[in-house]
């Protein structure tokens, strides 16, 4: 590791000077990241009172020589940057040189060092603006920082510490977002003596992730297919629509390994979902963007959370068709996961054969093109007779990269290279796309509560709501229209007024090429008044109630700040898909059904309603074998 | 109450007035049916509280006079398996309803006949008559136009326009527009005009046995329709109804000679290959013939032509089919006139000299 030096006076302007220290999570974030610096492979945690009363981190990493140890807790020292270009080429977690200083003059540090060359160790005590001289001790190579009575001579600040559990939920958190993106080193979490988190070394993120949070969560993580240009690489792990969290807490984002929040990257990221989840829920994800150091300023914000993108409408674009692609790609009808008997959960994950799991894949592969071959012709009902009748293309094989443990690849997460080398990628695309079968269409259907369709599939059951389903097959099917030109309308002899509001009727005008192509005619009618002149014939097929219509389509509109075209396209048709389907409590004929399943085969985003509810269960026979007690 | 009644006059009593009650109502009264005897007559009372029915039996023998409230389905399945010959006693006491056939006997628990709504008389004379045949034509000829669902209600109803010696139905649901007109048997004493909803109008086609006088009056906000048999009684849709007279097309630039039949059939051929999201038949009109197209984007095209005489430019117009079935259904004259005027515009078929249905076309995208 490099000499700590004395950053000049002109560097020491051109960095924002910030107080990053604000509470016990704070201190955390600097001293783990600080270790991470020094190359350290196992990193433990021991917080005592929310960490008010004592923060400790040690590491195995570099150490620091005695040499050095004087500069260690002087302001702006540091040994990551030393001229002004670095500034723009950070590829290490801490770069300010503030961080010991203004850490150790508000509590009572104390640090235990040793370099893997040196046989001896030393200790420093710092409390305030005193720094004692090193002085010898024993300890292993690496270092020890305990940071006790945080906050000691700032009463104010110390005041604001909220309770020990919320102190502690944020240290927890934090170091989450340290420990996600480094698989490779192994974190231990101890709070007033009890190991609350244990994060073994492992190559996957995926792995990282079963260990952080659940097993559950990590399995139905679906892998971001890869894309990527020059100067953008967007990876990492998304979640099913279905495992959609109520707050967006769970959706990690981290730049070149840096856990960030950031607006627009969010925003690509509900705009990816959209439609596959209800607006008031967050999809759950791990994203990894890597983008050359020199595209992005991380210095606008004294905690680096927030960066500045030099090409932001590259990176957005680049993360939006990346995560639209792998959902494309995905069949995400979730699965029911019910209570499991004899709890598969365990600390390291049971590997799961390796050999087996596959050719249990294998068989149903088999079977499916087996069935594929001699399918039956489709159901006279069937509405899109120009859909493949041939074997569709083979399934990819399941994708068991990056699975937990058992996998010898290296881990797709792992630090790479900047930027990413964008051969091999294509190859392994497939293999990174999850398919789980689809409906057998001659097997028996059954509706239940005249609402639920349930069909039997090659590896189990699902269960279809039947009005979601058909919203989302007719809203697929209306687009597809619209791109063959304009609907077919229906003229009114009556025209029927509908009062809006000034802002409403702007709305209309602005957007009437748009409702045209939908075969929408509406026209002002006297104040504040228009009256629908014309409307889709399929609208007027179905008996839709045309005011109401039009009211929701301006109550979803009104939800979007400026709508654009495709806002209110959208919300048009989810609306006019909605009133079209078939409504929940009207019975349906075997054919009906298998036609409807048959569509959804061919149909995009299947799994999920225009609103974003699901439209398919899914229940696997192992899961159905789990809860019997078979296995 | 005691009243000994023949199961064949019950039953016809019981199919129509039942056929108001309400199946399921969180009230158990509007269940029922209420009875009253009187002299020498049984009246079944049945109501939803919209519509009303007063059935008079007279071939009954009333030993003591009174009243009772039964549940409808209950009595009508008890008169259901009785035998057609039988005579059936019907007694109180109480709530309580005895039913006695000739081999069978029914103990039902009913309800205190105070309860019931009340189910509105005709009193007075009648503010105008017409033949039940005639205004059963009329019926058909314009119910089915209705509005289903429409935040416009006026038009779930259909408008009836009494002047002079005529009566006027008129009947639409915002994209085409039904009108039939009929002659009074008894003048109107003066110009009357009312929305009846739909269900009073299929009543009277329940009712309808195609020989009566019907004597009808309109007052306040319900209709009146009386026979020898019984009365019905129903309020009025309340609201504007559209001014129909405003839509009906005038000045026409082409004029057809279609044979109704024929035309029904080549438009169902036609429409054949359409689907739900695109319903529309394409009509292109020349000298002497029709030529009726249409497609589904995933199903195929047809084609179809009718033999018509046609006075006017080639004109091309799209119809949702179903609307020109529909009229081609009730129609009853050989041939039809076709008026049109431009393929945004609204045209017009005219079957006689008392019937006019006029059609918004469609926009076939
Ligand atoms: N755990 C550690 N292991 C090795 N060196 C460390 C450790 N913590 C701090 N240092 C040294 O102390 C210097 C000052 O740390 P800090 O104040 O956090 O500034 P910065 O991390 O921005 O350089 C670092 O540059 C590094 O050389
Ligand atoms: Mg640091």
């Amino acid at each position: 590791m490099a000499r700590i030096n004395q950053l000049s006076k002109h560097l020491v302007n051109k960095i924002a000077a910030g107080e990053v220290i604000e509470r016990p999570a704070s201190v955390l974030k600097e001293l783990v990241e600080n270790a991470l610096d020094a190359g350290a492979t196992r990193i433990d945690v021991v917080i005592e009172d929310g960490g008010k009363a004592l923060i400790q981190i040690t590491d195995n990493g570099s150490g620091i020589s005695h040499k050095d140890l004087p500069l260690a807790f002087a302001p702006h020292a540091t040994s990551k940057l030393s001229n002004e270009d670095d500034l723009f080429a950070i590829q290490t977690m801490g770069f300010r040189g503030e961080a010991l200083a203004s850490i150790a003059s508000i509590s009572h540090a104390s640090l235990h060092t040793r370099t893997a060359e040196s046989d001896e160790g030393w200790e420093v005590i710092a409390t305030g603006d005193s720094v004692s001289d090193p002085a010898p001790t024993a300890c292993a190579p690496g270092t020890t920082i305990a940071i006790r009575d945080l906050f000691f001579n700032t009463p104010a600040r110390r005041k604001f510490l909220k309770t020990t559990n919320t102190e502690f939920g944020h240290l927890t958190e934090q170091l989450l977002r340290i420990a996600l993106p480094n698989p490779q080193v192994a974190f231990t979490l101890r709070h007033n003596g009890r190991l609350t988190m244990g994060l073994p070394a492992s190559d996957s993120t995926r792995q990282r992730i079963s260990d952080a949070f659940t097993r559950d969560l990590a399995e139905g993580l679906i892998p971001l297919v890869k894309r990527s240009t020059d100067t953008v690489c967007v990876q990492g792990l998304i979640a099913t629509p279905s495992a959609a969290r109520g707050s967006g807490k769970w959706q990690y984002i981290f730049l070149n390994g840096r856990y960030i929040r950031d607006r627009m990257l969010s925003h690509a990221l509900r705009e990816a979902y959209r439609g596959l989840v209800a607006p008031t829920k967050y999809p759950v994800c791990f994203l990894f963007v890597e983008v050359d150091p020199a595209e992005v300023d991380v210095n606008v914000h004294p905690t680096k959370i927030e960066v500045r993108f030099r090409e932001s409408n590259h990176v957005y674009g680049e993360l939006l068709a990346t995560l639209r692609e792998t959902l494309n790609r995905s069949n995400l009808a979730p699965e029911v996961h019910t209570p499991a008997h004899g709890d598969e959960i365990t600390a390291t994950g049971e590997p799961q054969s390796a050999t087996d799991a596959p050719k249990e894949e294998q068989s149903v592969r088999q079977a499916l093109a087996d069935f594929f071959k001699t399918a039956p012709a489709p159901p006279p009902r069937l509405q899109f007779s120009d859909s493949p009748q041939q074997a569709p293309a083979p399934i990819p094989p399941a994708e068991f990269a990056g699975g937990l443990s058992g996998s010898r690849e290296r881990s797709p997460f792992a630090p790479a290279p900047i930027p990413p080398v964008p051969s091999a990628r294509d190859l392994e695309r497939d293999e990174h796309v999850t398919l789980s079968p689809p409906p057998v269409i001659d097997t028996p259907v059954l509706q239940i509560h005249n609402s639920y369709i349930v069909s039997q599939t090659s590896d189990g059951m699902t269960i279809i709501d039947q009005h979601a389903l058909h919203e989302r097959l007719l809203y697929n099917e209306f687009r597809r229209r619209l791109a063959s030109g304009r609907l077919e309308s229906q003229a009114m002899l009556i025209p029927e007024p509908v009062r809006v509001s000034p802002d409403e009727e702007a709305l209309l005008e602005e957007h009437v090429e748009l409702l045209t192509q939908l075969g929408f005619a509406i026209e002002p009618f006297g104040p504040s008044t228009v009256a629908i002149q014309k409307y889709p014939s399929l609208l007027a097929e179905r008996n839709v109630e045309m005011t109401a219509f039009l009211r929701e389509v301006l109550d979803h509109v009104a939800e979007h700040d400026t709508p654009t075209a495709e806002q209110v396209l959208e919300d048009i048709l989810a609306v006019m898909s909605c009133k079209a389907a078939v409504k929940a409590g009207a019975p349906l004929s075997d054919d009906e059904m298998r036609d409807l399943l048959y569509r959804a085969r061919e149909c995009d985003k299947a799994s999920a309603c225009p609103h974003g509810r699901p439209t398919t269960i899914q229940l696997s026979l192992k899961e159905l074998e789990k809860n019997f007690h078979r296995t | 109450m005691k009243v000994i009644a023949q199961t064949s006059a019950l039953q016809e009593a019981l199919a129509l007035a039942g056929s108001i009650v309400v199946a399921r109502s969180p009230k158990p009264v509007l269940q029922c049916i209420k009875l009253v005897a009187e002299g020498d007559t049984l009246t079944l009372m049945a109501t939803d509280q919209e519509v009303g029915c007063r059935y008079l039996l007279t071939s009954v023998k009333v030993e003591e006079p009174g009243e009772a409230l039964i549940p409808a389905d209950r009595l009508s399945g008890i008169v259901r398996e009785a035998g057609s010959d039988e005579a059936l006693t019907i007694e109180t006491d109480g709530e309580t309803v005895m039913v006695t056939g000739a081999g069978s006997r029914f103990k039902l628990y009913g309800y205190d006949p105070a309860e019931y709504p009340s189910v509105g008389e005709f009193s007075d004379g009648a503010d105008f008559e017409i033949p039940s045949a005639v205004l059963g034509d009329m019926i058909t000829k314009t119910v089915f136009a209705t509005a289903k669902a429409h935040s416009h209600y006026a038009i779930s109803g259909v408008l009836w326009e009494a002047e002079g010696t005529a009566l006027q139905l008129v009947a639409t649901d915002g994209h085409r527009l039904a009108q039939a007109r009929g002659s009074l048997s008894a003048p109107a004493t003066e110009a009357k005009s009312a929305i009846v909803p739909a269900k009073l109008m299929s009543m009277l086609q329940r009712s309808n046995r195609g020989d009566e006088r019907l004597e009808i009056k309109i007052a306040g906000s319900q209709i009146f329709v009386r026979t020898m048999r019984m009365t019905l009684v129903s309020s009025l849709v309340q609201g504007n109804f559209p001014k129909y007279e405003d839509v009906i097309p005038t000045g026409s630039t082409a004029t057809a000679t279609i044979p109704t039949t024929e035309f029904q059939h080549r438009v169902r051929q036609a429409a054949l290959l359409t689907n739900e999201e695109s319903r529309g038949v394409q009509l292109s009109f020349a000298p002497g013939v029709v030529k009726i197209s249409g497609r589904g984007p995933e199903t195929g095209e047809a084609e179809a032509e009718c033999a018509i005489g046609y006075s006017g430019d080639e004109m091309q117009i799209g119809f949702n089919p179903a609307f020109v079935i529909d009229a081609m259904k009730v129609i009853d004259t050989d041939e039809i006139a076709l008026d049109l005027s431009a393929s945004n515009k609204p045209a017009l078929i005219r079957s006689g000299s008392d019937f006019l249905y006029v059609i918004m076309p469609v926009d076939l995208g």
